[in-house]
């Protein structure tokens, strides 16, 4: 196993660690301050570069689905067609094609792929609330809360895992401000003096 | 649908920064490290499967003796009402609280920060943010690694 190369953070200096290291706590020979690191097997193993698809040595052998004169390497665990090594992108555990993963991705059934979400919840939990404290704006807050709640009551929560509850409670607020303006203005209607 | 992804247990949570609009926060997954960063209205997510960390880069700052200072002058000043004839009672209601502050800094040891280094990038982790609580870290990873070293090599389908 070659010797891998450690670059000390502040300096950039290279630093070689023997392999099978699994911590390193001194100080850099070049700008003296202190390291202290773990490495992890990953450190040891050479960068792995991408497989080149083996050609079919006879015809009982699988073929790619889309390279047919390219030896099958693996199953698509999205749509099950035979790939080559070239097609083959490995994603966490899973395995996929190419066209998988664009159509996955296009469409965000992919949650290893999902880099950002909108907690809409949150969103509408906090415009109940707002408008409970600045009271005049909840003519405007409470509806809009009650709108977010309904249209994104099925968008996908946290990837951490989320529940209903809070969009629940957004509606619970945001409905009894409401009924408090309807009595507010109802009762003003129907004690106007009459001209 | 199941909770994926799990809390490192005993590293802290990475709350507490001084980013005001945003927090961060470090889960497990079987295969992989997640790093939530959240506004609390929008979470972006960065993913450090098992299997590509190379090392773990831990490079020791000041904020404990930062921490110390904000904690412990304060405990000392309000201690110092005490000799100007300030009731002990009320002395201990402003000291108390500081003097906790300090203690659990004291306790907790020296802080630091963690980087996280694969092929492709090196990330700043939210926790641990203290010493003691790196070897936790580690040894979580080893043992989540220890799982995934046999990674299977693509073979000829039959």
């Amino acid at each position: 196993m070659p010797v891998a190369t450690f670059l000390c953070p502040k300096c950039k200096a290279a630093l070689s660690i023997e392999p099978g290291t699994t911590e390193i706590a001194s100080t850099c020979p070049q700008c003296a301050s202190p390291i202290e690191a773990f490495f992890f097997p990953a450190f040891f193993r050479p960068m792995q570069v991408g497989t080149a698809a083996t050609a079919l040595a006879d015809h009982t052998e699988a073929s790619c689905f889309y390279h047919p004169q390219k030896q099958a390497m693996r199953v698509c665990d999205g749509c099950g067609r035979m790939i080559c090594a070239l097609c083959s992108i490995d994603l966490g555990a899973e395995h996929l094609c190419p066209n998988c993963l664009a159509s996955g991705k296009k469409k965000g059934k992919i949650t290893t792929l999902e880099d950002t979400r909108t907690r809409y919840d949150s969103i509408a939990l906090s415009l109940a609330v707002f408008g409970m404290l600045f009271y005049v704006l909840s003519i405007f807050l409470a509806p809009a809360a009650i709108y977010i709640s309904i249209r994104h009551w099925n968008s996908p929560g946290s990837l951490l895992g989320s529940s209903k509850i809070r969009f629940v409670i957004a509606i619970l607020l945001a409905t009894a401000t409401l009924l408090f303006w309807f009595f507010v203005f109802g009762t003003l209607i129907l004690h106007h003096p009459k001209t | 649908m199941a909770k994926i992804y799990q809390k490192i247990p005993g590293i802290g949570t990475g709350r507490g920064s001084f980013q005001i609009a945003s927090r961060s926060r470090v889960y497990t997954a079987p295969d992989h490290l997640l790093v939530v960063q959240s506004t609390g209205y929008t979470e972006e997510y960065k993913r450090i499967f098992f299997r590509d960390i190379r090392y773990i880069d831990v490079r020791r700052t000041n904020g404990q003796i930062w921490l110390a200072v904000i904690s412990g002058v304060p405990t000392l000043l309000f201690f110092l009402l005490y000799f100007a004839h300030v009731p002990g009672g009320l002395v201990a209601v402003f000291c108390f609280p500081f003097a906790i502050w300090f203690l659990a800094n004291f306790l907790r040891g020296p802080t630091c920060e963690c980087y996280i280094s694969t092929n492709v990038q090196t990330l700043k982790l939210p926790a641990p943010r203290r010493v003691k609580k790196i070897a936790t870290l580690i040894g979580f990873l080893r043992t989540q690694m220890a799982a995934f070293d046999s990674v299977d090599a693509p073979q000829p389908v039959a």
